[in-house]
């Protein structure tokens, strides 16, 4: 007797190298997603991603429903579904690609929220994802925030608490890449451009082919250009701490754990910055959002006259005893200290 | 078996595993890696500050794979700063919840029992080779020593 799963197939999703597909269920009446697989081509390096998902219940960490046969394919090929929740909201690509923005406050929660379940695959399962990337964290209502989903490639963390690579250089692979071996860390290197995507927008991802990715970590290179690993220059001194340990290119100055990456994370204060215009920024207040702090920035003969406000709408008055400062570019870190001090004053203030 | 013992202090949770003990000297062995310092988020608020310090507080009571968690109570009894009390209330609230959701058993330890079991009138004289600990660890009189205490004495009550 063969059971049958009565899935209508609604689309097909552009997700990686797998075919994934959105289904309607008519008896459960609700959405999942269905992922397909060919056993016989996976990695022997790799997890069996059905009975590990299986193994691990972890609010963070996208659950399965089901596997499933599928028949139809030349005999010499095992062909499954893995069948997932559908999670209305996508991944933080799919966010990041419809326009959504995140506010620093919203960014440092997802990312927090996501790296509980890292937490929960490194240190309860001894796994080690090797495929963290935006498209591979999913959004959800609070209090899970975000899950962590495909761990297609993930691998079992050895004795020394590492893990060989598999096939799948991304833009978030870390330097490591290239050495053949990665580590916990690995992967938390990689939640850190998350975060700088939550922060600062999706990456150019058209502009980097495969080959190009391949090529830079083969040369010991980043295969992202400075320009956009860099934070967007609201960025907080704190927020840019914990960023630049996480992304390190040493594994062993980055946070070796997901929990010392959150806790870090866990003291950051950030304000909700946009840019106005080509030389203003505001952010609002957290308690009173009509109200906030503005730093404007003006051309002057030694760079930029940067100044801090705080008011709301046409209303924008100096703060007293804090006088404009003049910084020599907008990237520098003098520039970089004006905004922490304006994030300070947005956060603090009700 | 493995239990945990809690100490809160001025908005820190410190918490600190134990199991049997494996010298005769001592009263408990401290786990490898069985410690935790915990604070409220500082970009969280309100509700969502209460839910991530009870998912914090879950995540390592589930890593660490303990039967059971044991806060220690206060002795001040009067004269509390209403801000004080909150806090305090709260990080109990989320050690209730967490252990809870993880299914382990939970109890509010008094600190004169714990002192009894600890062999210190004092709280805040307790030794850590008591333990088995051969050096006194950071954070240890700001709250450790004491989640250890509190967690032997669990470990010596309940089980």
């Amino acid at each position: 007797m063969h059971l049958r799963l009565g899935y209508e197939s609604i689309e097909s999703l552009p997700e990686g190298s797998n075919e994934v597909r959105r289904y309607f269920d008519p008896h459960l009446q609700c959405e999942r997603v269905g992922k397909r697989i060919d056993l016989t081509m996976v990695d022997a390096a790799t997890l069996p991603e059905a009975s590990t998902l299986q193994s691990i219940s972890h609010p963070n960490i996208v659950p399965i429903v089901t596997a499933a046969d599928v028949g139809g394919f030349d005999p010499t090929m095992k062909v499954i579904e893995i069948v997932t929740p559908f999670y209305p909201r996508g991944s933080i690509t799919d966010a990041l690609l419809r326009g959504e923005r995140f506010p620093g406050h919203d960014a440092v929660t997802i990312v927090r929220s996501a790296l509980l379940g890292l937490r929960e695959l490194h240190v309860s399962h001894g796994i080690c994802h090797r495929d963290i990337k935006s498209g591979n964290v999913l959004l959800t209502d609070p209090p899970a925030h975000a899950l962590i989903a495909d761990i297609g490639v993930a691998g079992k963390l050895g004795d020394s608490g590492t893990v060989p690579t598999v096939g799948n250089a991304t833009l978030y692979s870390p330097p490591e890449f290239h050495g053949g071996v990665l580590t916990t860390s690995s992967d938390l290197y990689s939640m850190g451009l998350i975060l700088r995507e939550l922060l600062g927008g999706a990456f150019p991802y058209d502009a980097y082919s495969r080959q190009d990715v391949y090529q830079a970590l083969d040369q010991g290179r980043n295969p992202l250009s400075a320009k956009d690993r860099e934070l967007p220059i609201w960025a907080p001194k704190s927020v840019r701490a914990v960023y630049a340990k996480a992304t390190h290119a040493q594994p062993s100055r980055r946070y070796q754990t997901a929990k010392d990456m959150s806790t870090a994370l866990s003291k950051v204060k950030i304000a909700d910055w946009k840019q106005v215009s080509d030389s203003v920024w505001e952010a609002t207040y957290p308690q009173a959002k009509s109200k906030g702090v503005r730093v404007s920035a003006e051309v002057s003969p030694d760079g930029y006259s940067m100044s801090i406000k705080r008011g709301s709408g046409e209303k924008w008055r100096r703060i007293p005893n804090l006088p404009d400062e003049t910084v020599p570019d907008l990237v520098s870190a003098a520039a970089q200290a004006v905004f922490s001090t304006a994030n300070a004053f947005a956060v603090s203030s009700s | 078996m493995s239990v945990a013992g809690m100490s809160i202090r001025a908005g820190e949770l410190h918490i600190a595993v134990v199991s049997e003990p494996a010298a005769a000297t001592a009263i408990a062995q401290a786990t490898t890696g069985g410690t935790s310092k915990l604070t409220f988020s500082d970009n969280l608020s309100g509700a969502a500050q209460l839910v991530d310090l009870k998912e914090r507080i879950r995540q390592d009571l589930r890593e660490w794979k303990v039967s059971s968690l044991h806060v220690l109570e206060t002795s001040k009894h009067a004269n509390w700063k209403y801000s004080s009390a909150v806090v305090r209330v709260l990080a109990i609230s989320a050690a209730m919840y967490a252990a809870a959701e993880e299914d382990l058993a939970f109890s509010m330890m008094k600190p004169t029992l714990v002192a009894k079991l600890a062999l210190s009138p004092k709280l805040d004289s307790i030794e850590p080779g008591l333990f088995g600990l051969g050096t006194r660890p950071t954070h240890w009189n700001a709250g450790l020593g004491q989640a250890y205490a509190t967690a032997a004495a669990g470990l010596s009550t309940f089980h």
